[in-house]
């Protein structure tokens, strides 16, 4: 097949975040449709994600459509756009489904239309687990035993056979959350009716659970004359029976034996052939330690957060090289620049480093969702840590996560009684990680915490060793050579503080004064072997240092960091785009994050990367290297904001507004935002957003937002004028929103005046069809001046009155009668009515 | 741990911690980029004489295993690492690495800052020597200036009496010049009867046993050093039997064709480079380890011709006589560890001994 006749593609997007997914689709849509674009090929996107980063990227994206995902959407974009070419790896599952729907109707057949990545077969493969389970079967991959049946007595007698535990699943599940483990027959009745309902096939799968095996993740790439390497194999700390997403995960793999790792290579290959996809595949494995017996458990042919993970830690480019493996080109012929060495896209990754990736929860959002944690994901976010040593790597993740410090966090398990410990080891909950140290502390053997709890050894040793460094670190207060040794292996300021009872900035100050400062590695994915630079950098208390400062001014742009509740990845999104309009305005982007999803880290929008947690001891290390004119800072890094504002540093310090939340308090309220653009001397009337309260959206409280708002013509001029007047009051610029609550149909009472939350602002500046992100960036760098910003606003069209409608993780996370309110948001649609 | 030191002729001195063997040791200082296997890597007989250091951080995670040794005795001179695990858990892996390197009196040292090694062997773009020490003083450089490192490295590895690995199938015999097991563990798959020989094996003694092929083994160090009389002995045997060889074997059989082996300025041992095989235009990654290589500018002139190539530098990685069922490649197609996309080399080296044996 040659692709060279491809002149433009549909790319399906992934729609709202959830519990399953959250920018990593984005930031690959975004570097793919970059590549695209350099080949000649048109790109025709659709989504509804307002936070979506690839939408607004008009420079990539020929076409982007903002629909919600369904067929007929779909369908009257290709009878709008034509293009030559689907591309559905880049949407989730949905996508997959989506395309199969497309396929079904004919319409790919009618028109010519060619799918990128998959053949259609494959399509209906990975859309149809016993489809996949059969061919695989039939090319001897090892698989579990997997029955179908539509009743409960069926169901029965398989799972007899097959003896407990079982999975029941749904075939063609409605949702997501539709697999059970069942231990006993009593569980297997509920589980099956409750998955039959959820089956569109009213089928379900019967399978024999892989508890306790040891779980893989295999990344590899194939290019469509058959050529494939393996990206990078990932091993999960916990055992099956713990969603792959909850769990801490190693790249590279820590416990795994050649032969082990040779052998699931060799199945991930033959699958991949045999499925014929042409770009990356991420495979699953269950592997039995016991007799290195495995089975493939999962199959999946697109971008999500593991492909996102493979590429920020081995550094290398796998959306770029995929773009190019979609057009049809080979992997022997792809040229990654001036910064590789020749043929770089095919040498297999090698890492002389160890990335450690951890979960971030919801629960603070929801203190009501179940802790425990089981095959569903219930994790919202991820960061990771980038280190020398296994026990480097997860301090400085630990340290990203911008939880409690670790230290009060194991305080909490201290007071944990013996049987309570135990139960959080049998049935791990989140944060389980906290709990297995203070199993080691109480003198638990390795054997029986790797009975009770099916993780390797190896993890206790790594595990007792990070105990025993923080006991050291107590003991040795204020001593040099135990601070050299904790830097060393990746404890932050923050944590040697609370544990000597000081301040950080105190440590600071001491390492200063014994010159341990960082120093900083280039992840280059050859393990040194040769000189290629992929501008991705994390700290390292060693000899060398590989880091210099960019010759141009530059911008320093610390990253919102893991997705939480309330924020998605709005926060992902606002950083993007103001480090769009920084390069625009010919500043160097450097940024500080640790979520290996975020679409700031790629490659069209980072010029360097600092993959380190955003703490004071980093950033004022890295402002000592670059020496950065801007310098911007979330909002919610207050600790950091504060040591800034203690230390002497260079360029200016801008807040990124990411606190800032809708202001509902009850539902019943109705609320009229006026948004502003204040440049510190004028403010410009953005038009007005209030919450609507109607029967379509009642479960979703009045969370959902209209622009422009329903304010009677009188009022609307009265109520602009009054928001004017009080933004002008505000000592900083930036974008601002006062917020009117509506007590009687004339009466409007002023609540407040404050920032406009980043989640409103993607959505606005989608409604309005204008980059605000762009206009603030520019105002707060001084590159804007009144007439400009006029013209800028002038350009705008009325696109029609949009929606703004948020989705909340209370299903996903089981929260029975869940209240919608701003900070629980996940994810969100937005769309244009007629 | 005790204080270690890795130290160069050049005055350079890398501060870490000493495990394994607490002796005082010198060789050539070399890397792998290898991210699975450690135990094999050190097992591997073609570190003779060498320091080897890990680019992969955390060595020791999986411990010792009882059936994944390359070699019984290794050689290697030491063994460099960024973060040393040591782990032993069960009768599989009763032997941590640390217990290991110490049984086998092979010294290693931790926590050094193994990226910038690797930055220094290649900027120095020729072999370096080096030593672990326990006091980096002008003593310890003056013995590492004074040593000179063998160049019986053959001799000191191979087996000096012949043993055999019985089968029912294929009798091959193995040429031994420094022999990794996973060659063995091959022939076994395949059900060969298998004689090991010393390398000083004349062609009579090789001939003698009638065997269906032969096997010339990895191993280590430079193939200038060895006998010429050992080309002529493959020059005689390709002639007769169907010729498999390997690593030094594949540099011996090209030199006994005429061509010439040189020094790599830098080492190259990883398993991640694209390799060409030249015939069907494929791609495979193999494990590949040594510091010699073909001449490319001298096969022209012989009957061989090129069966891989290594995309990265060009380098020959396999090469076949146009008259005899003789064939060799560079990298290690038995994996042991690293991957396995060429095992099926040994399948092609049965069939070429199968349509020999119908010839007959």
């Amino acid at each position: 097949m040659n692709n060279s006749d491809v002149h433009s593609v549909l790319i399906i997007g992934a729609g709202a975040n959830d519990i399953q997914h959250g920018d990593e689709v984005d930031a690959a849509t975004f570097q793919i449709a970059t590549e695209f674009t350099k080949m000649g090929i048109h790109t025709i996107f659709v989504d509804d994600n307002p936070f979506s980063v690839s939408l607004e990227s008009h420079d990539v994206i020929d076409h982007s459509c903002i629909e919600a995902l369904t067929v007929e959407n779909l369908l009257a974009v290709i009878n709008r756009y034509k293009p030559h070419a689907i591309l559905p790896t880049l949407g989730n599952r949905r996508a997959f489904e989506l395309t199969q729907r497309l396929m079904d109707k004919g319409v790919l057949r009618e028109k010519g239309i060619r799918l990128l990545g998959t053949p259609e077969a494959t399509i209906h493969q990975i859309n149809n687990p016993v489809l996949l389970s059969r061919t695989l079967h039939s090319m001897d991959a090892p698989m579990k035993s997997i029955a179908t049946v539509n009743n409960y007595q069926d169901a029965l007698r398989e799972a007899n056979q097959l003896g407990y535990p079982v999975i029941i699943r749904s075939v063609l599940p409605k949702s997501n959350s539709t697999r059970r483990i069942v231990h006993d027959r009593r569980e297997l009745a509920a589980a099956v009716q409750n998955c039959l309902k959820q089956s569109r096939a009213e089928q379900v799968l019967v399978q024999q659970s892989l508890a306790g095996y040891k779980e893989i993740e295999v990344v590899v790439q194939r290019d469509q004359s058959g050529t494939m390497m393996m990206l990078a194999m990932v091993e999960d700390m916990d055992p099956i029976g713990i969603h792959a997403g909850d769990s801490v995960a190693f790249n590279p793999p820590q416990t795994l034996l050649d032969r082990q790792i040779q052998d699931m290579r060799d199945t991930a290959f033959a699958i991949t052939r045999k499925l014929r996809i042409v770009g990356v595949n991420h495979v699953q494995f269950a592997l039995n330690p016991a007799n290195d017996r495995f089975y493939v458990i999962k199959n999946s042919p697109y971008f999500d957060r593991m492909t996102s993970f493979v590429a920020q830690s081995t550094g290398y480019p796998v959306a770029k090289v995929c773009a190019q493996l979609y057009a049809g080109r080979l992997l022997r012929d792809i040229d990654l620049g001036a910064d590789y060495i020749h043929h770089a896209a095919l040498v297999e990754p090698t890492m002389d480093h160890i990335a450690a990736r951890v979960p971030l929860w919801g629960f603070h959002e929801l203190p009501e969702a179940d802790r425990q944690l089981a095959t569903e994901k219930k994790s919202v976010g991820t960061v990771f840590g980038v280190g020398r040593s296994p026990i480097e790597a997860v301090f400085k993740a630990i340290e990203a996560t911008h939880r409690q410090s670790t230290d009060t966090r194991l305080h909490e398990q201290e007071k944990l009684s013996d049987d309570e410990l135990v139960v959080k080891l049998v049935h791990p909950e989140a944060g389980r990680l906290f709990t297995l140290i203070e199993a080691m502390r109480r003198g638990y053997s390795v054997e029986e915490l790797t009975e009770m709890t099916k993780i390797d050894p190896f993890y206790f040793d790594q595990i007792n060793r990070m105990r025993l460094l923080i006991e050291d670190v107590i003991v040795h207060r204020q001593k040099e050579p135990m601070l050299a040794e904790a830097k060393y292996y990746g404890l932050s300021n923050q944590l040697i503080a609370h544990l000597w009872a000081t301040s950080p900035e105190q440590v600071y100050r001491m390492a200063e004064d014994h010159q341990l400062m960082a120093k900083y590695k280039e992840i280059e994915p050859s393990g040194g072997e040769f000189t290629q630079h992929t501008h991705s950098f994390y700290a390292a208390f060693e000899d060398e240092n590989e880091v210099r400062k960019t010759a141009q001014p530059s911008a320093l742009v610390v990253g919102t960091g893991g997705l939480r509740l309330g924020l998605s990845n709005a926060g992902d999104y606002f950083v993007a785009m103001m480090m769009r309009q920084l390069h625009v305005d010919g500043f160097h982007t450097i940024v500080v994050n640790s979520n290996p999803g975020s679409v700031n880290l790629s490659y069209p929008l980072a010029d360097k990367r600092y993959l380190e947690p955003a703490t004071a001891e980093n950033i004022l290390q890295i402002i000592r290297i670059e020496q950065p004119r801007f310098l911007f800072v979330p909002a919610s890094y207050t600790e950091l904001l504060t040591a800034l504002g203690k230390s002497e540093i260079s360029g200016r310090v801008v807040v990124i507004p990411d606190t800032s939340r809708s202001q509902l308090i009850n539902p019943d309220q109705r609320l009229v935002s006026y948004n502003f653009l204040y440049d510190g001397k004028y403010a410009y009337p953005l038009g007005a957003t209030s919450n609507i309260h109607d029967q379509d959206h009642a479960d979703l409280g009045s969370t959902v937002v209209q622009y422009p708002a329903a304010v009677n013509g009188p009022y609307n001029q009265e109520l602009t004028e009054r928001g004017l007047t009080d933004v002008l009051k505000e000592e900083r610029p930036g974008l601002y929103q006062v917020i009117f609550e509506q007590l009687a149909s004339d009466n409007y009472v002023k609540r407040r005046v404050q920032e406009v939350p980043l989640t409103e602002l993607a959505f606005l500046s989608k409604a309005l069809r204008l980059d605000l992100t762009a206009l603030f960036t520019r105002i707060v760098t001084g590159q804007v001046n009144a007439d400009q910003i006029n013209d800028f606003l002038k350009r705008e069209e009325t696109a029609g009155t949009a929606l703004y409608q948020p989705s909340f993780p209370f299903k996903a996370l089981h929260v029975a009668g869940g209240q919608p309110t701003a900070n629980k948001i996940i994810g969100a649609q937005i769309h244009f009515l007629e | 741990m005790a204080a270690r030191y890795l130290i160069f002729e050049d005055g350079t001195v890398f501060a870490g911690e000493g495990f394994g063997a607490p002796a005082v040791t010198f060789g050539e200082v070399v890397f792998n980029t290898s991210m699975t296997g450690y135990q094999e890597i050190i097992t591997n007989q073609i570190y003779n004489n060498q320091l080897l250091v890990f680019t992969q951080p955390n060595i020791g995670s999986t411990g010792i295993q009882r059936n994944i040794y390359e070699t019984i005795v290794p050689t290697i001179k030491g063994v460099v690492v960024r973060s040393l695990s040591n782990v032993a858990t069960n009768n599989v892996r009763r032997l941590t690495l640390d217990q290991y390197l110490k049984q086998m009196n092979i010294p290693g040292i931790t926590n050094v800052d193994t990226r910038a090694i690797v930055h220094k062997l290649r900027a120095a773009q020729k072999p370096l020597k080096g030593s672990i020490v326990p006091v980096p003083d002008d003593h310890a450089f003056d013995q590492l200036h004074a040593t000179v490192l063998t160049s019986q490295q053959v001799a000191q590895v191979a087996t000096p009496k012949p043993y055999p690995n019985p089968g029912v199938g294929k009798s091959v015999v193995v040429i031994d010049f420094g022999l990794k097991n996973g060659v063995l563990r091959q022939l076994s798959r395949r059900k060969c009867n298998v004689t090991v020989l010393p390398y000083t094996a004349t062609t009579d003694e090789i001939l003698r046993l009638d065997p269906d092929g032969v096997v010339l083994s990895t191993g280590p160090g430079d193939p200038n050093r060895l006998k010429s009389s050992i080309l002529a002995t493959i020059r005689e045997v390709e002639a007769r039997v169907p010729l498999f060889a390997i690593g030094l074997g594949h540099e011996l059989f090209a030199m006994a064709n005429g061509a010439k082996v040189n020094r790599q300025p830098v080492e190259h041992h990883g398993m991640n480079h694209p390799l060409r095989e030249v015939i069907t235009d494929h791609i495979v990654y193999a494990t590949q380890g040594g510091g010699y290589q073909v001449d490319p500018t001298t096969v022209d002139r012989t009957k061989l011709f090129v069966t891989y190539v290594d995309m990265l530098d060009n380098s020959i990685q396999g090469l076949r006589h146009r008259e005899y069922p003789a064939f060799s490649v560079q990298f290690f197609p038995d994996g042991a560890p690293g991957p396995d996309e060429t095992n099926a080399l040994f399948d092609e080296f049965i069939d070429v001994m199968n349509r020999k044996e119908a010839q007959r």
